[in-house]
């Protein structure tokens, strides 16, 4: 079966639908019209970057240059991950870019290898999207989580402080806030795939069948990319927590100076 | 009372911002013995106090817990010495009991267990009820709740009482009855922070610390 291609007058005229809730949004003065039209605007441009860069890459598939791309995926990652969360980049990239990119080669290497049995595990057309998949879901659940920890912690300071100074360990100390982290970051996922397929058709899915896959083919890919999205992510978390305590504690236990960057008095999506 | 120096502060200085707090600050708080801090906002107490568990760190000089130097590498067994209680402890445990039982899951003490005569025993003497061991921890008053941290420091049988201000929001007759019960522990060091003139003179000694202009 052959995807119906999207010319671009038809894709200007799909793109008209951001007016109904820019419409809705103005109405009621929410302030952000021009941020989602900013918005829409990047998300096309980078779109169409992503797709020029891509017929390259499949084009060429080269090792050293997925490799490259694929570190310097993680370093914008974890840049744009630390800037959500407002925490220094320039004390937290090393652990956090390092936990991200193990999470990731041994989710998909995993997946990779045993999974789909690939010869070569660096085949752009799966080593690409699959860890593209799982860096942009990584991020998504690494801000959550990495805002709840570092949160919670400054806001109950006292309450760390209380453990840590009465006998508890670092490690005993943190695992409230440890627990809180896993929670925010991984309640939203588990609901998600409590309900897949029920009242929600996930993108994958979706795409690979209408790009011509069979609805059994489909479905076992789907179900693969849930379990690595949510393996890959829970480990890059986890071990973004665990590295990155080393370098925003100082020996004594507390907080370094300089971790976390002053917040904007109003923050506008 | 014992003449053996159970706090030693030597010679110490501490900066913050490049502003001196605290210069050339020598002191010994001996075992057994019952002190408190008092001085001005900003004088330099509760960063002297809490110097003693490293959540503040001298510019120079140094502090010992009888012979052990407060630094990162002795850190661990001085705070299993010690009980340490802020101002104002907001603590997120959903029950008295059950705030009062966390420090036992710490590998520090596995080898305690929560005693729940004892622990009502000390209630009755700082005025507590034991229905309050039951009670949401949220529910209960600033004062409850200063005494209830008190004793969950007691219970853990630590032989320095770091507190601070642990008399601010109770009152005088509940005050009264933790001084009594403070009086009672003779093998226990207590430095304290205060305002309260009572608590001061309830106390062995005081050291009044003065605002570096």
């Amino acid at each position: 079966m052959k995807t119906i291609d999207i010319s671009l007058l038809h894709l200007l005229l799909g793109l008209l639908l951001v007016f109904i809730p820019a419409g809705i949004l103005y109405y009621y003065r929410t302030g952000i019209v021009k941020a989602m039209f900013l918005s829409v605007f990047r998300m096309v441009v980078q779109l169409f970057m992503v797709g020029f860069y891509l017929n390259y890459l499949f084009e060429w598939n080269n090792l050293w240059i997925n490799i490259a791309w694929l570190l310097l995926m993680t370093a914008i990652c974890t840049i744009d991950l630390l800037r959500r969360v407002r925490l220094s980049v320039k004390m937290l990239f090393v652990p956090v870019s390092l936990s991200i990119l193990i999470s990731l080669a041994l989710i998909a290497t995993y997946f990779l290898k045993v999974v789909l049995n690939m010869e070569n595990l660096f085949d752009s057309r799966y080593f690409i999207p699959i860890c593209g998949i799982l860096l942009g879901n990584i991020l998504s659940s690494g801000v959550i989580g990495m805002n709840a920890f570092y949160d919670a912690l400054t806001k109950e300071l006292q309450f760390y402080h209380y453990m840590l100074c009465n006998g508890a360990s670092v490690k005993e100390a943190t695992r409230p806030f440890f627990r809180e982290a896993l929670l925010k970051s991984f309640n939203p996922t588990i609901a998600s795939m409590a309900v897949m397929g029920l009242i929600s058709l996930p993108g994958t899915l979706i795409g690979q069948i209408i790009g011509g896959s069979a609805p059994n083919v489909a479905i076992r890919y789907q179900i693969m990319i849930m379990v690595i999205i949510t393996a890959s992510s829970i480990m890059a978390l986890f071990f973004s927590l665990k590295l990155s305590m080393r370098y925003a504690l100082s020996h004594y236990g507390t907080i370094h100076d300089g971790l976390m960057l002053k917040k904007d008095t109003h923050t506008r999506a | 009372m014992n003449l053996l120096p159970e706090i030693s502060f030597l010679d110490l200085s501490f900066c913050f911002d490049s502003k001196k707090i605290i210069s050339n600050f020598s002191e010994i708080v001996n075992r057994g013995e019952h002190v408190c801090l008092m001085g001005e906002s900003g004088s330099g107490k509760s960063t002297l106090l809490n110097s003693v568990v490293g959540l503040s760190v001298p510019t120079s000089g140094k502090i010992l817990l009888g012979d052990l130097e407060v630094n990162a590498a002795n850190l661990r067994q001085i705070r299993t010495r010690v009980a340490w209680l802020p101002q104002h402890l907001a603590l997120p445990y959903a029950s008295v009991e059950e705030m009062l039982k966390a420090p036992y899951e710490w590998i520090v003490n596995r080898h305690l267990h929560f005693d729940r005569e004892r622990c009502l025993h000390l209630f009755r003497q700082l005025g507590l009820e034991s229905s309050l061991l039951e009670k949401n921890l949220s529910k209960i008053s600033g004062g409850e709740r200063q005494r209830v941290a008190l004793v969950s420091a007691l219970m853990l049988d630590r032989k320095v009482l770091l507190l601070d201000e642990p008399s601010s929001a109770l009152d005088p007759s509940s005050r009264d009855k933790l001084i009594d019960l403070l009086r009672n522990l003779r093998d226990t060091t207590v430095l304290s922070i205060t305002h309260d003139e009572a608590w001061a003179r309830s106390m062995d000694r005081t050291i009044v610390l003065r605002k570096k202009l």
